[in-house]
C-alpha cells in the first residue's frame, strides 16, 4: 500500500513552469530519494505535497486519502513530518520546547483548557516532556535539551531538525537534504541512522538528497526530477547509470564520479 | 438625492485633504528610502501649529515671521526624530522604529499639554479676508493658501527627485542601500535630509491648517491629522508623491463627505464621527482589495 | 527505548548551559518565602497605613497593568501591534456599565460581559489582520481606536452620550479598599491565566507562528486559528481591564478613552516593563501611577508649581524617553531585572540578565 501518492502535479509561478506532471509514489516502510541538479523543482514539490504551495493541476493522496486541499498543519496533523533546506526550527526557543511545540497535534488538552491549566493539560506537559526526552536521548541529542536553538552549528541544526519531525508523530519523513551540512562520514552514518529510525517509529521516508553515497545506502527507490519533470525513476544502482540522469548532472560538478569514489571508501 | 450637500464639503475636504497630502508626502518621503511608518509625524503638525502659535501670541513676532518659526519647529523635530530616535534603531525591525517614532508622540503631547492645558490653543489665519465664492461656497483665503502649499510643494519635490542629484541619490538608497554606500552616497545624511524635509512639511501642514477651524488643541496632529495622511499616502501605495498628494485631496473630501452627509442616510441619523468611520472604511477597503494603493505602484 | 544508534555530536560541555538537578537548600527556599511574604507583608501595609484614596490609585495600576498584559498577548506573544487599544479597553469598559446600569445585571455579570464583548471585537479586527500585515495592520488598529474613540463610545443609546454610563461598585466592595481587593484578584487570574498560556500548548504555538508561520505550520500549528485565538485572549484580558476601569470610575464617559490617555501610555508600559515580561509589566504599570501620585508630594517639597500641577504629564513623558531608551538599549525592559528575580523564587539559582539566547529577541511583527 503507498502511503503517498501525488498525481500529475503541476505547479507555474508566473512564466516559469516549476513542476509538470509530476507522478510519484512512497509505499509503506519505503525510503525514496527525490534527487536532481539544483533548481530541478526537488523543494517545490516537497511545498506541494506537504501543503504549503498549492499545484494547479494534480492531486496528492496521503494514506489513501485526497489531501490536496488541506492546509500545510493538517497534513502535518495526518503524520507528514518533514525538514526544511534551510532549517525550520523556532531559533528563539530551546531545542526542548522545539520538541514540545512538534507535537501540538498529537496534545489532547484544548488551548483554552491549557491556558486555564486544567490538571489533564499539566499531566499531558509532563508525558510531552517524556516524549521529547525519549526521542532526543535516542539521537543522542539530550545533551542540547535546554540550549537555545539560535547559536548550534548548521550540522546540530540539521539533526535537531529531524528530531522535531519525529516528534510530529509522522508517518511519512520528508527530509530536505538531511546531510547538508555534514562530512561525508557522517552523511554516511545518516543512511544507517535513517534506517534504524525507520524500524524504530515505522516510518516511511521520502528524501531530497544529493550526497549519492547516502541515497544508495538507504535508499529503496529512486526518482529523478529535471526541469520540474521526472527524468527517470528505478533502483538507485540502475538510476545511478542510467544515461540521461549522467547527462542531467553534466555540467554540475559530476556528483557522481565523487559519489562513487566516497561510496568505494566508505564501503571499505 | 435630497439633502445632500456637495459644493461646501467640497471646498473644506480640498483644504483639509492638502494638509493631509503634504503630512502624506513626509511619510512617504520616509517610507520610501528607509521602509518606516513614522508615528510621530502628528507631532511634527502639531509642534508647527505650536511654534505659529508661540511666535505671534507669546514673542509677538509679525505673523509671517510667526509661520517661519512654526516650520522651523516642525523641522527640528524632524531632525531631532531622525538623530537621536531612528539612527540609533537603523537595524532593528521596523516595527520596533515604528514603536519608537509613537514613542515620540508619547513624550511630545503631555509637553504641549503641560503648556497649553487640554483648552484649544487660538489660531488666526495668514490672510484675513472674505473669500471667494466658488459654486456658491465661500472659500477662504487660508484655505487657498494651504491647496497652493501643497501643489507647490508637490511640484518642488517632484522636481527635487527627479532633477536633482541629491534627489535622484535619495531615491537610490531607498532602492539599494549596499550599493548606494559603495558608490559613496552618505546614507546618514540621506537619513537626515528625508527626516528633515518630513518635519518641513508637517509643520507647514500645521501652521496653515489650524487657521480654517480658528483654533487647534494639544496633540491633534496625531489624533485629527495622522491617521489621514497615512490613508493618504496608503491610497497612493506608499512610495508615491503624486499618490499621496492626489490621496491627501480623496481622504479630505470623503472625510469631509461623510462629516456633511452620513447623518443624512437612513438609519444613521445620530452616528457619532462619521469622519473617522469613513477613514476605517476606505483605509481596510483599500488594504483588502488593492493592497498596492490605488493611484501608486508598488506598496 | 533501545537503539543501534550512536554518534555524540556536540562536545560534553554544551551541557555547561543547563541547570537542571540543582535545587535549593531548606535555607534557600526559605530565603524564598521570606522575600515572598515581605513582600506581602509591605503591601499590605502600604494599603491599611495610608489614606484611603491610595488604594484608588493603586486599584488604577492594577488595571493598567490588566490592560498592559492585553496588548503584550498581542504585541509579545502573536507578534501582532494594536495602536487602538483605548477600543478595545473601552469596549469592555462601555459593555460593563451599560450591563450593569441598563440592563440592571450585577457587577459582575457585567465584568463577564465586558470580557467577552472585548474578545469578540478583538477577534474581528484579528480577521482583518489575517489579510493585512505587518506594518500596515498597526494603521488599521490606529482608525479603529479613532473610531471607538471618536464614534461607538459617543453613540447616545450604548454610552449614555456626554454624560456617561453610571457603573457602581459590587456590594461590599464599594470603598477603594475593597474594590482594590477585587482588582488585585483579577491581576491574579489573568497573571495566571497567562502563565498556563504560556506554558502550554497555545502559547508554544504563538511563539513559532510569531516567528515563522511556515515553522509553526510544519508543526501543525493552524496559523490563522492561532493568530485569532491571541485576539480573543487580548481582547477578553482588555474587556476585563476595561470593566475593572469602569466601576472604578464608577462611571464612564467617551473621553477617558483616547488615542492620548490609553492607547499610547499602555503601549509604554508594555515596552517599558518588558514584552514577555510578565514582572516587569505589572512593576512599571505600578510605577506608572505611583509616580503620577507621589511626584506632587515631592515637587511640594521642591516648591515646584509646575510639577504640582503637571505630574501626570512629567510621568508620560518620562515615560515615553525611558521606552525609546528601552528599545534602543534594553528589549526586555524592566524585565532584565525582574526576570532573574522570579527564576530565583521558582528555585533556579539567581543569574542576572536574559536567560540564554532567548531573552533579548525585542519586538518583532510578522512580515
Amino acid at each position: 500500500m503507498s502511503v503517498l501518492e501525488t498525481h500529475d502535479v503541476a505547479i507555474r509561478f508566473g512564466g516559469l513552469q516549476a513542476l509538470s506532471g509530476v507522478t510519484l509514489d512512497v509505499g509503506e516502510f519505503e525510503i525514496v530519494g527525490l534527487i536532481g541538479p539544483n533548481g530541478a523543482g526537488k523543494t517545490t514539490a516537497f511545498n506541494c505535497i506537504t501543503g504549503f504551495y498549492r499545484p494547479q493541476t494534480g492531486r496528492i493522496v496521503f494514506k489513501g486519502e485526497d489531501v490536496s486541499e488541506l492546509g500545510p498543519h493538517v497534513r502535518s496533523a495526518r503524520g507528514m513530518g518533514r525538514t526544511f533546506q534551510n532549517v525550520g526550527l523556532v531559533k528563539t526557543a530551546s531545542v526542548l520546547e522545539n520538541m514540545l511545540t512538534a507535537q501540538h497535534s498529537n496534545v489532547s488538552y484544548g488551548a483554552v483548557a491549557g491556558m486555564l491549566g486544567s490538571p489533564s493539560s499539566i499531566a499531558t506537559e509532563r508525558e510531552l516532556r517524556a516524549r521529547a526526552d525519549a526521542i532526543l536521548q535516542l539521537l543522542h541529542l539530550d545533551h542540547l535539551r535546554d540550549l537555545p536553538v539560535r547559536g548550534l552549528s548548521y550540522g546540530t541544526l540539521k539533526r535537531v531538525e529531524i528530531a522535531t519531525a519525529l516528534a510530529t508523530d509522522p508517518d511519512l519523513l520528508l527530509l530536505d537534504e538531511p546531510s547538508s551540512g555534514m562530512g561525508p562520514e557522517e552523511a554516511h552514518q545518516l543512511g544507517d541512522e535513517l534506517l534504524a529510525l525507520r524500524g524504530e517509529f515505522e516510518l516511511s521516508i521520502l528524501m531530497i538528497e544529493h550526497h549519492v553515497p547516502l541515497v544508495l545506502r538507504a535508499c529503496d527507490y529512486v526518482y529523478v526530477l529535471n526541469f520540474g519533470q521526472l527524468l527517470t525513476e528505478g533502483l538507485p544502482h540502475d538510476v545511478r547509470n542510467h544515461p540521461e540522469v549522467v547527462a542531467a548532472y553534466l555540467g554540475e560538478e559530476a556528483p557522481l564520479a565523487e559519489a562513487e569514489a566516497e561510496a568505494a571508501e566508505a564501503t571499505r | 438625492m435630497p439633502g445632500f450637500v456637495v459644493a461646501q464639503p467640497l471646498v473644506f475636504g480640498l483644504a483639509n485633504g492638502a494638509a493631509f497630502g503634504l503630512v502624506a508626502i513626509g511619510l512617504v518621503l520616509i517610507y520610501k528610502s528607509s521602509r518606516v511608518f513614522n508615528f510621530a509625524a502628528g507631532e511634527f503638525v502639531t509642534l508647527g501649529a505650536f511654534g505659529t502659535y508661540v511666535g505671534s501670541s507669546v514673542v509677538k513676532l509679525p505673523y509671517p515671521l510667526a509661520m517661519v518659526v512654526g516650520v522651523l519647529f516642525g523641522t527640528a523635530a524632524g531632525l531631532a526624530t531622525e538623530r537621536l530616535v531612528v539612527r540609533p534603531l537603523n537595524d532593528r525591525p521596523k516595527v520596533t522604529v515604528l514603536v519608537a517614532t509613537a514613542a515620540v508622540a508619547i513624550v511630545l503631547i503631555p509637553f504641549e499639554l503641560m503648556i497649553g492645558k487640554v483648552k484649544p490653543f487660538p489660531a488666526r489665519p495668514a490672510i484675513h479676508g472674505v473669500g471667494v465664492k466658488i459654486l456658491g461656497v465661500y472659500v477662504s483665503p487660508q484655505q487657498m493658501l494651504i491647496m497652493l502649499a501643497l501643489a507647490l510643494s508637490a511640484i518642488g519635490l517632484a522636481w527635487f527627485f527627479g532633477r536633482t542629484d541629491l534627489g535622484l541619490a535619495t531615491l537610490a538608497t531607498s532602492q539599494e542601500p549596499t550599493a548606494s554606500r559603495l558608490v559613496g552616497i552618505r546614507l546618514n545624511r540621506i537619513s537626515l535630509l528625508t527626516w528633515g524635509t518630513a518635519g518641513f512639511l508637517g509643520g507647514l501642514a500645521g501652521v496653515l491648517l489650524p487657521p480654517v477651524t480658528s483654533n487647534f488643541t494639544a496633540g491633534f496632529g496625531t489624533t485629527s491629522v495622522l491617521i489621514s495622511a497615512f490613508t493618504a499616502a496608503v491610497l497612493g501605495g506608499m512610495t508615491s508623491i503624486p499618490g499621496a498628494f492626489v490621496g491627501g485631496i480623496v481622504v479630505g473630501i470623503v472625510q469631509a463627505m461623510a462629516q456633511f452627509n452620513v447623518n443624512k442616510l437612513p438609519g444613521l441619523h445620530d452616528l457619532p464621527g462619521p469622519n473617522s468611520v469613513a477613514i476605517l472604511v476606505v483605509l481596510v477597503g483599500v488594504l483588502l482589495v488593492r493592497p498596492t494603493g490605488i493611484l501608486g505602484k508598488e506598496a | 527505548m533501545a537503539t543501534t544508534l550512536e554518534r555524540p555530536v556536540e562536545p560534553p560541555s554544551a551541557r555547561a548551559g543547563t541547570d537542571r538537578g540543582q535545587r535549593p537548600s531548606p535555607a534557600g527556599w526559605a530565603a524564598r518565602g521570606g522575600v515572598v511574604v515581605a513582600l506581602a507583608l509591605i503591601s499590605l501595609l502600604y494599603v491599611f497605613s495610608n489614606k484611603e484614596f491610595r488604594s484608588d490609585a493603586l486599584a488604577a495600576a492594577v488595571v493598567l497593568a490588566i490592560g498592559a498584559l492585553s496588548l503584550n498577548v498581542l504585541v509579545g506573544y502573536a507578534g501582532q501591534i494594536s495602536l487602538g487599544h483605548q477600543a478595545f479597553i473601552g469596549v469592555g469598559a462601555f459593555t460593563s456599565a451599560y450591563v450593569i446600569s441598563q440592563s440592571n445585571q450585577s457587577f459582575y455579570v457585567g465584568l463577564v460581559a465586558g470580557a467577552i464583548v472585548g474578545g469578540l471585537q478583538a477577534v474581528v479586527l484579528g480577521l482583518v489582520a489575517l489579510r493585512v500585515r505587518g506594518l500596515y495592520f498597526a494603521l488599521v488598529t490606529l482608525a479603529w481606536g479613532f473610531v471607538g474613540e471618536n464614534s461607538i463610545f459617543r453613540s447616545r443609546g450604548l454610552t449614555g452620550g456626554g454624560a456617561g454610563q453610571p457603573a457602581p461598585r459590587p456590594g461590599g466592595f464599594t470603598t477603594d479598599r475593597a474594590y482594590l481587593l477585587i482588582c488585585v484578584i483579577a491581576l491574579t487570574v489573568v497573571l495566571l491565566i497567562d502563565w498556563r498560556l504560556v506554558a502550554s500548548k497555545a502559547g508554544r504555538a504563538l511563539q513559532a507562528v510569531r516567528e515563522s508561520p511556515q515553522v509553526a505550520a510544519n508543526y501543525g500549528v493552524n496559523v490563522r486559528a492561532y493568530t485569532l485565538f491571541a485576539f480573543g485572549v487580548s481582547g477578553v484580558y482588555a474587556g476585563i481591564a476595561g470593566a475593572l476601569f469602569a466601576s472604578q470610575r464608577t462611571n464612564v464617559v467617551a473621553v477617558d478613552f483616547t488615542f492620548a490617555l490609553i492607547a499610547l501610555p499602555y503601549l509604554i508600559v508594555t515596552v517599558v516593563g518588558g514584552l514577555r515580561r510578565r514582572g516587569g509589566i505589572v512593576l512599571f504599570a505600578l510605577v506608572y501611577i505611583l509616580g503620577q501620585q507621589y511626584l506632587p508630594d515631592l515637587a511640594k517639597h521642591l516648591h515646584n508649581r509646575f510639577i504640582i500641577d503637571n505630574a501626570g504629564f512629567v510621568v508620560q513623558a518620562t515615560s515615553g524617553v525611558l521606552a525609546i531608551l528601552t528599545l534602543i538599549f534594553q528589549p526586555d525592559g524592566l524585565g532584565t531585572v525582574t526576570a532573574p528575580i522570579g527564576r530565583w523564587l521558582k528555585g533556579e539559582p539567581f543569574v542576572f540578565g536574559s536567560r540564554g539566547g532567548a531573552g533579548a529577541e525585542g519586538l518583532s511583527v510578522r512580515p
